[in-house]
């Protein structure tokens, strides 16, 4: 693949880049106080009333790096950084592209993280990374980050479920207790709802993601990355009028999108083809549609769960929950229901480091820790894999 | 353990390069560098790799590979290698401006847009408006809509009355096409099953444009609340229950005959079975709460099929849903297969089908 | 009194519906006679009894008929010719009325009016004005219309045929008449339910 060919200016044997880094020795002191404060941190690590994690997150485009503290009764973010691997129009973020900009960016961000946090690497309990699920070459970039840092600092690793990260995030910034949650992403759509210790998933897409269905969408009609595809697409829409017979798939509580994304694709060569015009419909009226059929499966299969588990509270999380239409959409049905939904910023929302801390730190107190030799990622890791020894 | 891994399927081994090497290249070092992480306790050998790891993806930066992002990047990275390195381990922090989503720190004023829980009574379809010797009962809202005990025709004659009220935040024509496609083909099926001597509940009548579908109203509860009942705080002996496995069988007979008639439910759940007790039983005489017959409720997302394929999904559906409603039952569901696998002739393959199912669904939690 | 006042379950106030049942009907050629003429006099439903498994059965189409009627979405001339083709399992109009209906040697026939206000005609017909006018015009004995009588008036091949239940073996292997009987009407039942849908 022409990946090797990129790194292959750099022979990477340890002995050739020990002559390079030389100047790295200058400065070991910043490493030195850390390693003898951890150990002292280590002895405290029973009796203590308050505990800081850094958050390493880089499953899909994005790179985040965020510092959280929790006291026995309190969640303070301390810095919630992120940096965003954009694609030209018309193409998807590769994994080995991704891949790079995360390595890139990695030592860079958190240093910021840490910096903007006010403190010291001494302070951190432990180093929480995304073990999964998301692309794998940018997992495990992210991955030797997070493993760099917890041997650097001599730190636990926490590895994280992506999705309990999305989740446990929702629940601390929204206040919900115990909600159906609806993840919708890139990379993931599914309902969850807690039971006996699991996040149990409820629904899902039996095929693509409703974000990576958005995604490709856009790519058809390029239109821009810039911020998101998706968020482009609900700009578009706002201004769409004409409702265009797109299929509906809905399977109990599970959705398909990928029948939807190939009769969108169609009607979009058409109005590439013919014009608005010729075609009787415009871009926007195009995603008009694709939002008004794609959400209204969600929100289905999100009634449906609600229903089957008796909750009225609903939390969406995932950088599609941004979408304003789906949230009013979720609002308006959880209304109906006598119930409320519970919806996210795009701080929040968008992966984030924050949230691979926070939930890495929930299991962290409870005793939980991630060898080494256990700190591989796996591009599917799934919702109910995690056991949740932090709830009743 | 805290955590426990029930079914990882695929582990991307960190220190195999077969699998790192050709999607990535910086961490083409990775089988070199873990290694030695583990191994080796030198924090200058430490600073070493850090080194490695910058340099080897520095070096695609400067060969101009590197895609637009939404930030400018950081200085750094464009900088010799010898700052890179010094960078990062001075605690100088380079003040450059971050594009990205960054936010400003200690803000935990996170917005949380909870609407207030609304609690209201729902108003009647238009039909249930008109004068009955009862008045109805609003017996569930399902997501599928609600519904109602109410009367049909005569005093004496108790129905369902399946009403899905226009849902408000779906588009219109989107929502009529979907209210009137369910009704009809809820009524379809159900008719369909009944001359196939499937017992499912009778359709007394319907209008597909008010959105309602009046049925027979079935005696019993869903076996999900016999299945509940009969568990109870129980977590041993579940296995051992020859009366629930008994229940499992009926379920998979019940399910494989839907099947060999050429009906797909499409949301199998053990709230879409009732238990119709025996005729005359009452509530004392169910020692075990769990005779009675099956009867297969809620077809409102069931269609017509006799692939092997729909088969498979529809007891994946059930399998799944049976697994998050009865977690501690979910050792007796092999006896609904098993009952299923003797119902009808194609049951074997739909089940072999079915493990194909389980693979990819499993899978499924990765990018599309 | 030869009509009975049938008071259906969800169906407006304003609605009345009258139910007579008369076997050993003289006439049935004359009857017939008037709904082709359209004799406003005779706005009846008339209805073959032999092709009726039971007061549910025949108070179903009823039913519908009055909910179209109420909605505005009646499919023939009004609400009786509506009750009934609302028996049929077919959306054929035409077949209904020939299978359903009245015919010339029709010899048990049930009779429904059913009334409410218009604009044209505020006040409609009372019961007892009905009961005599069928009296006066209908030549056969006015008997109660019981599921007793009905079963024993009604042609089961010829309902079979008409809802398509031939060749459903479950059904023909049930022993017990009367379950038998009520599988039927149940099957009769959601074939009307779902005419021409």
């Amino acid at each position: 693949m022409a990946a090797a060919s990129v790194a292959s200016p750099v022979p990477h044997l340890p002995t050739s880049a020990s002559t390079s880094i030389t100047p790295a020795s200058n400065t070991s002191t910043s490493t030195s106080t850390s390693t003898s404060s951890a150990t002292s941190d280590m002895a405290a690590a029973t009796s203590k009333s308050s505990w800081i994690a850094l958050g390493c997150e880089g499953s899909a485009n994005k790179l985040g790096i965020g510092l959280i503290r929790h006291t026995t009764t309190s969640t303070t973010i301390l810095s919630n950084l992120r940096h965003t691997f954009i694609s030209p129009p018309g193409t998807g973020f590769l994994p080995k592209d991704t891949a790079l900009h995360h390595r890139t960016e990695f030592v860079a961000l958190a240093r910021r993280a840490i910096a903007e946090a006010g403190i010291t690497p001494a302070d951190v309990d432990c180093i929480c990374f995304t073990q999964g699920p998301g692309m794998g070459a940018p997992l495990t970039s992210v991955a030797i980050g997070a493993r760099t840092l917890a041997l650097l600092w001599d730190k636990p690793l926490v590895g994280v479920n992506h999705c309990v990260g999305h989740i446990e995030m929702g629940r601390d910034v929204t206040g919900a207790d115990n909600p159906v949650v609806l993840y919708v992403s890139g990379g993931n759509s599914q309902v969850i709802a807690y039971a006996e210790k699991r996040y149990r998933i409820f629904g899902e897409t039996l095929d693509i993601a409703v974000g990576n269905c958005l995604d490709r969408f856009a790519r058809v009609l390029n239109i821009s990355n810039d911020p998101a595809p998706g968020y482009n697409i609900e700009q578009l829409a706002k201004k769409g009028t004409k409702l265009l017979d797109l299929p509906y798939v809905v399977k109990g509580m599970d959705c398909s999108f990928s029948g939807i994304l190939a009769s969108a694709e169609a009607l979009a060569a058409q109005l590439l083809q013919l014009g608005p015009e010729g075609a009787g419909f415009t871009t926007e009226d195009l995603c008009f549609s694709l939002q008004e059929t794609i959400f209204a499966m969600l929100v289905e299969i999100t009634e449906r769960a609600m229903a089957h588990v008796g909750s009225s509270e609903v939390l969406i999380v995932g950088g599609v929950g941004c979408n304003e239409r789906l949230q009013d959409m979720i609002a308006s049905m959880a209304k109906e229901r006598g119930g409320s939904v519970f919806a996210m910023d795009e701080r929040f929302c968008i992966d984030n480091g924050i949230m691979i801390a926070h939930a890495g730190l929930l299991a962290y107190r409870t005793g939980f820790r991630t060898s080494l030799e256990e700190s591989v990622c796996t591009q599917r890791f799934r919702t109910d894999d995690v056991y949740v020894e932090w709830r009743d | 353990m805290c955590r426990e891994f029930s079914s990882r399927n695929i582990i991307i081994p960190l220190l195999n390069p077969k699998i790192s090497s050709p999607a990535e290249n910086g961490t083409q070092s990775s089988p070199q560098m873990a290694d030695c992480l583990v191994t080796c306790a030198s924090i200058v050998f430490f600073v070493l790799h850090i080194g490695l790891f910058l340099r080897l993806t520095a070096a695609p930066v400067a060969g101009g590979r590197r895609s637009p992002t939404n930030g400018t990047g950081n200085p750094s990275l464009s900088t010799p290698l010898q700052r890179v390195i010094s960078v990062i381990l001075s605690g100088i922090v380079p003040k450059t401006k971050f594009l990205s989503s960054a936010l400003p720190p200690k803000s935990p004023t996170m917005a949380a847009t909870a609407s207030e829980a609304v609690v209201h009574e729902f108003p009647l379809p238009a039909i249930l408006t008109n004068p009955a010797s009862t008045p109805p009962t609003l017996i569930t809202q399902g997501a599928e809509g609600r519904l109602y005990k109410t009367t049909y025709l005569l005093p004496s004659i108790p129905c369902a009355l399946k009403y899905r009220p226009p849902k408000p935040w779906r588009h219109p024509i989107l929502d009529q096409r979907l209210t009137r496609h369910r009704i009809l083909s809820e009524a379809r099926i159900l008719s369909k099953c009944r001359r196939d001597g499937l017992r499912v509940p009778d359709v007394y009548a319907l209008d597909e444009s008010a959105g309602w579908l009046m049925l027979e109203w079935v005696q019993g509860t869903p076996v999900r609340v016999n299945i509940n009942q009969r568990l109870g705080n129980r977590t041993e002996g579940i296995e051992d229950d020859e009366e629930l496995k008994d229940l499992m069988r009926r379920i998979g007979a019940a399910v494989g005959k839907m099947h060999s008639i050429g009906i797909i439910h499409g949301d199998l759940t053990t709230s879409n079975m009732m238990l119709n007790p025996p005729a005359g039983q009452t509530e004392t005489d169910n020692v075990s709460g769990l005779e009675g017959e099956i009867v297969i409720i809620d077809l409102g997302l069931a269609s017509g099929g006799v692939h092997d394929e729909d088969r498979a999904v529809d007891l994946y559906v059930l399998e799944r849903a049976f697994g998050s409603t009865h977690p501690r039952a979910e050792c007796v569901f092999g006896e609904v297969l098993d009952a299923y696998k003797k119902s009808f002739k194609q049951a074997g393959v739909a089940l072999k089908k079915l493990e194909e199912v389980r693979m990819r669904g499993r899978k499924r939690s990765m990018l599309g | 009194m030869a009509v009975e006042t049938i008071q259906l379950e969800h169906v407006p106030a304003s609605y009345r519906v009258y139910l007579a049942l008369f076997r050993n009907v003289k006439n049935a050629a004359f009857l017939h006679q008037q709904l082709l003429a359209r004799n406003a006099e005779f706005e009846y439903a008339f209805i073959d009894a032999s092709t009726i498994v039971s007061r549910m059965h025949l108070l179903s189409a009823v039913f519908k008929a009055v909910n179209n009627s109420v909605n505005g979405v009646l499919k023939t001339p009004n609400v009786h010719s509506e009750t009934v083709v609302s028996l049929s399992s077919s959306s054929n109009i035409a077949d209904a009325y020939r299978r359903f209906g009245v015919s010339p040697s029709t010899t048990d026939l049930f009779v429904v009016k059913i009334v409410f206000p218009t604009d044209t005609n505020p006040e409609p017909a009372s019961a007892e004005a009905i009961s005599k006018h069928l009296t006066d015009n209908v030549e056969g004995d006015a008997v109660p219309a019981t599921d007793d009588t009905i079963e024993t008036i009604t042609d089961v091949r010829a309902v079979r045929k008409s809802y398509k239940l031939n060749g459903l073996a479950w059904l023909d292997g049930i022993k017990d008449e009367l379950v038998k009987r009520k599988e039927i009407e149940r099957l009769v039942l959601g074939g009307m339910a779902l005419r021409g849908v």
